[in-house]
């Protein structure tokens, strides 16, 4: 059974499933509006964790990259807590990641458990 | 005015309180975790190199087989073409996966760095990894000073140590 993961971007929502049935689903905060996540439909070409970004040198742990351009699913580390993160993301778009998917970290931890290189990844 | 600011330096403190909750530091990944991963298939470059030991293996084009050049201190280079034994090798180190806290261990280590680029056109996968003389003690791996032990087959990583004879074809 095919594994894939479907970003939508206008609920900040992720869902995982595998061949029809439903895995996980969680919250997500996606690219502002200055960086927003690329849409389309891509698959998982690499897996770290730990990891720390090149570009910008942070923790981007339980990451699984899915476009040439560096955009990932990982655990959210910024310095606001994740409520607070989502709050701003609902008042505006111009709250949000460089283009990654950012994830709370248990979430992370469960799709980066669970997917593996090659799934599906839908952003739309 | 002063209680307003008051009240605003309070929601101030606590907003800085409850960023710093809810953070968890770097932690051994469990058992089975994938510390990196990339397709065996769209590799394009591997390099494996340590002070006893080079191996350098590249193809233009993920169709094609690889290119494999060898050496070691005061031999000569060898070069080949890979074989179903440098796919076993490969196929062991793209995928490295983690098996917890890294063990004590009292043999000699032999520090490899292992750099892979993929077709994918992300930054190389680079990663430091202790060979242990005795094949009965773990593998590690080093990331920014964190060490760990690998689920990694034993043979596998010690195959480009044959030079051609280990990784060409049989």
């Amino acid at each position: 059974m095919a594994k894939s993961i479907v970003v939508d971007l206008k609920d900040q929502h992720v869902t995982a499933a595998e061949g029809g049935t439903v895995f996980h689903t969680c919250e997500c905060v996606s690219g502002d509006d200055s960086h927003p996540t690329p849409t389309g439909k891509f698959k998982i070409v690499r897996m770290h964790h730990p990891y720390t970004s090149k570009k910008y040198k942070v923790p981007m742990n339980y990451a699984m990259f899915f476009t040439k351009t560096g955009e990932a699913l990982h655990q959210y580390h910024g310095p606001a807590p994740w409520w607070l993160l989502r709050l701003g993301r609902s008042i505006s778009n111009s709250v949000g990641s460089h283009g990654c998917v950012r994830l709370q970290e248990d979430d992370a931890k469960k799709l980066y458990g669970w997917a593996t290189i090659g799934t599906a990844v839908e952003v739309r | 005015m002063r209680a307003g600011t008051w009240r605003c330096s309070l929601a101030a403190c606590s907003l800085i309180a409850a960023a710093s909750c809810g953070q968890s530091g770097p932690s051994t990944p469990e058992s089975g975790t994938i510390v990196a991963g990339v397709a065996a298939e769209t590799v394009l470059e591997l390099t494996l190199t340590s002070p006893a030991s080079r191996l350098y293996a590249f193809r233009w084009t993920v169709d094609e087989p690889f290119q494999i050049v060898t050496s070691k201190p005061m031999t000569e280079v060898e070069t080949c073409r890979s074989g179903d034994a440098f796919a076993r090798f490969l196929n062991a180190v793209s995928t490295l996966r983690s098996r917890g806290a890294a063990p004590a261990i009292t043999g000699t280590v032999e520090w490899a760095r292992l750099h892979i680029s993929d077709a994918s056109g992300l930054p190389p996968v680079d990663a430091l990894i202790g060979i242990p003389e005795r094949i009965s003690d773990p593998i590690t791996i080093d990331i920014n000073g964190q060490q760990f032990a690998l689920d990694l087959d034993p043979a596998a990583v010690r195959l480009p140590a044959l030079g051609c004879r280990g990784l060409g074809p049989s």
